[in-house]
């Protein structure tokens, strides 16, 4: 029994129109006490719901949220998007590798390696691809079979280190000592280039879904002849949602 | 003469169920689903090449993946591509061989491993 309520009732009166102090009665003073006693839990519920609400709302805010974690690149379980992605680009490069050094295009007779240029790589697909990306694979791959070596003084923008050029223009420059400075006729030509496109083809299915075709084309020219040594195709298809988009 | 033939039999049911030196599985519970017969090997240039075969001995389509990983006369590992994980199918109660080639004139030596495939 909350005796501070009762006591605090118990002072109240009631001023009549002469002015004159009447106390209140039993009857009323109960119900007046069940009044303020059910005002007082129902304040003291409201001020429980509410702290509760923003606790609640801060472990929405901060614990539950999605940490940023790193892609383990070993095993990544993740599931597939509808565009192009790291795996893409490791699985077309590694194919394309792999082809390329079984078909024999690049057994020089004495042992030797060759010289191949990377030429341009088209990116005819609705994505922005730098098909560098893909390239690069490529190359690493190749320098480390010890096969072939890799130009960059001549070939497509992205895969030329244009210090080549620029390296010969201090044979004029009187600063430079010309015993250190690159002499005419060293560069080396290539035998060999490579070139390729990356081809997307959508397509809606009957039931709505969309399907992805991903097309990595490449060929391996040998320069002095203009033949093509080696070439292949590696397709990575992909279904998900129509509402899925893929540029 | 009873008990040489039980121990011969034996020894060759032991060492037909061993798996290959050069191959093994990372999950074992696909060793009863797939089996590995043999590696040929050849030199193609100078670059070592593998083929590995055997069979999905189980009554249904199954995935699988695929690595391998390759080592210079020193046994350092030789980083490429390849030891990158790779999928292949096989169609229930089928025969299956997969090739690979060695990343460099210097892999001599090799080691296969087949997984389970990932789910995405």
């Amino acid at each position: 029994m909350p005796w501070n309520i009762w006591f605090t009732l118990m002072n109240l009166s009631i001023i009549n129109t002469n002015n004159k102090r009447i106390p209140l009665k039993k009857s009323e003073l109960i119900s007046l006490f069940l009044r303020v006693k059910l005002n007082k839990t129902r304040n003291n519920l409201m001020k429980k719901l509410i702290s509760s609400s923003v606790i609640v709302a801060t472990l929405l805010m901060t614990g539950c949220a999605d940490k940023t974690q790193r892609i383990d690149m070993n095993n990544d379980t993740a599931g597939q998007v509808m565009g192009l992605d790291y795996r893409d680009f490791n699985e077309a490069a590694g194919k394309m590798v792999q082809s390329m050094l079984a078909s024999g295009a690049l057994d020089k007779k004495d042992g030797d390696r060759f010289v191949i240029a990377i030429s341009d790589i088209k990116n005819d697909t609705m994505q922005h691809i730098d098909t560098d990306q893909l390239i690069k694979k490529i190359r690493v791959d190749l320098l480390r079979s010890k096969r072939a070596v890799i130009t960059t003084a001549v070939g497509s923008n992205g895969n030329v280190d244009k210090m080549n050029k620029d390296v010969r223009k201090l044979n004029d420059d009187a600063d430079f000592n010309q015993r250190t400075t690159q002499k005419k006729g060293q560069l080396i030509a290539p035998e060999l280039s490579i070139s390729g496109k990356i081809i997307q083809k959508n397509i809606t299915m009957d039931d709505g879904k969309q399907q992805v075709e991903y097309y990595f084309q490449m060929s391996l020219t040998e320069l002095s002849s203009g033949l093509a040594w080696w070439e292949d195709e590696a397709v990575i298809g992909k279904r998900g949602s129509g509402k899925s988009v893929a540029w | 003469m009873k008990k040489r033939l039980l121990g011969l039999g034996l020894a060759l049911l032991v060492l037909g169920c061993a798996p290959q030196p050069n191959v093994r599985f990372v999950d074992n519970s696909i060793s009863g689903d797939i089996s590995v017969e043999g590696v040929r090997e050849r030199t193609k240039g100078q670059l070592k090449e593998i083929e590995v075969f055997g069979e999905n001995e189980s009554g249904d389509y199954m995935k699988f993946r695929y690595r391998v990983v390759w080592k210079d006369k020193d046994g350092f590992e030789i980083k490429s591509m390849s030891s990158n994980w790779q999928d292949f199918s096989v169609f229930k109660k089928t025969p299956y061989q997969f090739s690979v080639i060695a990343p460099s004139i210097d892999a001599v030596e090799y080691m296969v491993y087949i997984n389970e495939p990932i789910d995405n």
